[in-house]
């Protein structure tokens, strides 16, 4: 048996998972069952074709039973956090809450937030209903370990017309000190009818570990979620996320991936559109260097009428870095009048990073609007002798293609501050400097975000 | 869309399957089964030297410790190999090889009937023609032409007798028996095919063509196509296919090689129209099929055209090794399904040397119940520098129970090759209908101009005859389903 399997095991059967309500235990105990019997992907199974999850099975990952502070301090914090003016900041250190280093004010009436442990105990009528409600954990073997692990995370519900005005950001902090660690965080957002929340995630860290987290987000009809997923871990982290959405009628969805880091990295999105004219905005972007294996899965089910989707994700690969692509687009019988669209290009800038993406689309009604379109290439010679014709050296030109082709992402980005932030970590770790932050007057050829609504 | 537009379209969907006829013909057959006894009678009918029977026995072997493969996205009740009837041959009425006369005149009536002249009199502009029926091959003409220029074109058997050191040579390098479950099965067990070695820069000068007929009842089909091209060699390829109708499914599982030399080029087209089924979805022929083409050679180009209006499940991926530098892959592909055919099909290319170039275009129409699926692979290589691929796929969907699906793969090893996918999904559009009819064209013209519009960039690529029979063949799998 893979070391990895035997602590997951020794560490469930002490997890004091029977101490919870027996709703909680149940659904915990069929989630190892189900992990156990299926046991981990092979590259055979369609969705892990290009990913081998094998070697990191070797490594036998701890969970991290207790909330005992790891001496992380508040500075090193503030290196994660986005400058966004009158942002919620919430911060998990190895997975779990830590009130000392977050700030909390100004929630709006009847709006809940609140750590996943606690909720747990307090509001567990409402979390019960939706929780392991879209992560299907029979189908995803590592969201079955997230969910028989479940114990910290956050959970937010944004009631009846309810508007939060501030951002909510997350900061999920690794510190490993020297242990091969693994936290499972799970997030539940619930936005109930015409509410509105946005929220941003962030994953850091220091060391070896392996971050397996969950967040499922339920859209109520006419709500608005906006949500931006960074991933700046350690180059030597394990990094797996999962974001499962669903959308009732006439809500908004606005999703933003950004994976910088990690040294395996699995990003999976799957969007259930289950409600008449909804509609989807997926943007991705992601960036491998050195040994870095970056995947990333997509599901966008349009499960009813009139619903629209879009779909964009970029990639840039160096050195010897891995990208993978596979996006599904599925169109039930009944999701007439479906207009969906997805596209995903990549940049190779070195002979040695390799690309493989899988563009699907599933259509069994016939009154859609369907497209997808994949493109893997390199910078355009022709480009690149424009700016070289304009006085540019080769350098900066290469340089400031490559950069263009990824701002293209960020500026999709709405929140305020949130741009800027990203250009900073873009510039960063194009050019390798992953340890200190530059301000963002040192940027050659920033004019700040721009904003699209 | 309008009553009328989705009376017309039932109209234009629903014409008969013309060659659903039977012919009686008395028949040499095998009892049905399969054994290694079985594959030793086939082997003896046929006169085999040994390395044949040695290969096909090893052939079997590995079949027999493979697992039937699922991944597929069709659905069929599984299939009992023990139930066919592996040897169906029409009995000759005197003994004696090749002579055009000692046909049965029934067989000769049968592809007659079908549009294939094997009289060379009838000569249709230069067409050669190899008439297989059932297990075998039942003549070919104008073998004493074409031998003239050194080509030599004849059917399987022929070519397993008198030129034993160029099968040896080549069968088997392209699509080994240990490829896949269905070519393991038809390496073991094939009857016949076609054999086509075009010598060292020679222009073939008319277009090479073999007709594929199934007649008996609970036969499968397993023939073997091999077509080598030397160095500077050029042939043009073309294959049809009919069964007649009946309420049992056949299965029909070829293997194609095709083996491109410096310089040279092939082209292979396919105008596949085997039964389909009837309207509930009974009968039909399975058509799993192996393809594939290695580009050997430097500068070499192998371009496969396939219309797939036929069968009930089309299963099948003409695909394209691209070996020599500079050589060039090609697949123009145009799937039609009905009631409730299913096809999964599109193609692999496969980029080893440095320079090569792919193009795939891929027509998918889906009607009735039916479901369309193009699955395709590029793959660049590491050392396949400055390659290039372009790849479009367009599905039309006509009916609201019908389904398509795009499932391409890409792999790229290397940064300066470019890669582009594009796929499109759609119903036909009410502004394009609205335009032709408002332009005096009546609604079943307008689809009708639209479909064969959308299709026209893949029949383009036919030769002129097969162009036109695929036009009407068109007409005919969709009759019925505009709507």
């Amino acid at each position: 048996m893979e070391p990895l399997t035997l602590q997951l095991e020794q560490d469930f059967s002490s997890s004091g998972f029977s101490r919870h309500p027996t709703w909680l235990t149940e659904l915990m105990k069929s989630a190892f069952v189900s992990f156990e019997d299926k046991g981990y992907p092979s590259p055979r199974e369609e969705a892990w074709r290009y990913t081998n999850v094998v070697p990191m099975t070797e490594t036998p990952f701890r969970f991290v039973k207790d909330s005992k502070f790891s001496g992380v301090s508040k500075d090193k914090i503030k290196h994660f956090v986005a400058d966004i003016e009158g942002a919620l900041c919430l911060v998990f250190v190895n997975g779990f809450f830590q009130p000392q280093l977050s700030t909390l004010q100004g929630l709006p009436q009847g709006m809940i937030l609140q750590s996943m442990a606690e909720a747990l105990k307090t509001h567990s009528h409402l979390v019960r209903p939706y929780l392991a409600r879209f992560a299907d954990y029979r189908e995803h073997p590592f969201v079955a370990v997230n969910t028989a692990f479940i114990h910290d995370g956050l959970f937010i519900f944004v009631p009846k017309k309810t508007v939060v005005k501030f951002p909510v950001h997350l900061v999920y902090f690794s510190a490993s000190e020297g242990q091969e660690t693994v936290t499972h965080p799970r997030n539940l957002f619930v936005v109930e009818e015409q509410g509105q929340l946005q929220l941003i995630e962030s994953y850091a860290g220091e060391g070896t570990y392996w971050t397996n987290t969950v967040t499922e987000i339920v859209a109520g009809s006419r709500a608005t979620v906006d949500h931006v997923r960074v991933q700046k871990e350690d180059l030597k982290a394990t990094h797996f996320s999962s974001v499962f959405s669903h959308q009732a009628a006439d809500s908004h969805f606005h999703s933003h991936l950004f994976s910088f880091g990690g040294h395996l990295v699995r990003n999976n999105t799957h969007v259930i559109l289950g409600g008449e004219k909804s509609d989807c905005l997926l943007n991705g972007f992601f960036m491998g260097q050195g040994q870095q294996h970056v995947d990333n899965q997509t599901t966008m089910d349009h499960a009813s009428p009139y619903a629209s989707s879009d779909e964009f994700y970029k990639g840039i690969l160096k050195d010897q870095a891995q990208g993978v692509f596979n996006g599904r687009i599925i169109v039930r019988p009944q999701a007439q009048k479906t207009n969906a669209r997805q596209s995903n290009r990549n940049l190779l800038l070195s002979e040695e990073a390799r690309m493989n993406t899988k563009p699907n689309l599933e259509i069994y009604a016939n009154d859609v609007r369907c497209s997808h379109g994949a493109t893997v290439g390199h910078i355009d010679e022709e480009q690149l002798f424009y700016l070289r014709s304009r006085g540019l050296d080769r350098h900066i030109s290469y340089d400031l293609l490559t950069y263009a082709f990824a701002r293209e992402i960020i500026q999709k980005v709405p929140l305020e501050g949130m741009g800027r932030s990203l250009e900073c970590d873009l510039f960063q770790y194009l050019h390798g400097e992953t340890s200190q932050k530059v301000p963002s007057a040192a940027l050659p050829f920033s004019r700040g975000p721009q904003r699209t609504v | 869309m309008t009553d009328i537009a989705h009376h017309e379209l039932e109209k234009l969907t629903d014409q008969d399957y013309k060659y659903g006829f039977t012919s009686d013909i008395d028949a040499d057959q095998a009892p049905p089964g399969l054994s290694e006894d079985i594959i030793r009678l086939i082997s003896e009918k046929k006169k085999e030297p040994k390395f044949m029977l040695e290969w096909r026995l090893k052939a079997y072997r590995h079949w027999g410790t493979m697992k039937e493969p699922t991944w597929s996205h069709v659905h069929y009740p599984p299939i009992d190999y023990q139930s066919i009837t592996y040897y169906s041959a029409p009995r000759k009425k005197k003994e004696g090889p090749g002579s055009l006369d000692a046909i049965d005149p029934e067989v000769r009536a049968t592809f007659e009937k079908l549009g294939i002249s094997i009289d060379e009199q009838k000569r249709l502009s230069g067409i050669a023609v190899d008439a297989v029926m059932d297990s075998v091959s039942v003549a070919t003409t104008f073998q004493k032409e074409l031998a003239k220029k050194g080509i030599i074109f004849c059917s399987f058997s022929e070519a397993v007798q008198n030129h034993p050191d160029l099968v040896k040579r080549y069968l088997g390098t392209v699509v080994p028996y240990t490829d896949n479950f269905f070519a393991a099965l038809n390496a073991a067990v094939f009857t016949d095919g076609s054999f086509c070695y075009i010598p060292k820069r020679v222009h073939c000068p008319m277009e090479l063509s073999t007709y594929f007929r199934i007649n008996a009842a609970n036969t499968g089909q397993f023939e073997r196509t091999l077509i080598v091209a030397e160095e500077g060699g050029y042939v043009s390829y073309l294959e049809g296919c009919t069964a007649p109708r009946r309420d049992e499914n056949q299965l029909h599982a070829a293997v194609v090689e095709l083996i491109a030399l410096d310089h040279a080029r092939i082209k292979y087209s396919t105008v596949q129209n085997w039964y389909p089924g009837d309207k509930e979805g009974r009968g039909g022929i399975y058509n799993f099929v192996t393809k594939r083409g290695k580009c050997l050679g430097k500068n070499s180009k192998i371009s496969w055209t396939q219309v797939e209006t036929g069968s009930s499940i089309t299963w099948k991926y003409p695909s394209c090794l691209l070996i020599g530098d500079h050589s060039v892959g090609e697949f123009y592909s145009v799937a039609v399904t009905n009631n409730y055919q299913q096809a999964d099909t599109g193609t692999k290319m496969i980029h080893i040397g440095k320079n090569t170039k792919s193009t795939i275009v891929s027509k998918g129409i889906s009607a009735g119940h039916a479901q369309n699926t193009y699955r395709g692979l590029v793959r660049i290589q590491k050392g396949a520098t400055e390659s290039r691929n372009y790849s479009r796929c367009d599905s039309l969907l006509m009916g609201d129970q019908c389904g398509a699906h795009t499932f391409p793969y890409v792999e790229v090893g290397n940064h300066s090759s470019q890669v582009e996918h594009e796929a499109t999904t759609s119903k036909i559009g009410e502004d394009q209908l609205f335009y032709c009819k408002q332009r005096g064209l009546s609604e079943e013209d307008a689809v009708n101009m639209i479909v064969n519009g959308f299709c026209k960039e893949v029949f383009r690529e036919l030769p002129m005859e097969f162009a036109v029979e695929a036009q009407k063949l068109l007409g005919i799998s969709l009759e019925g389903s505009v709507g």
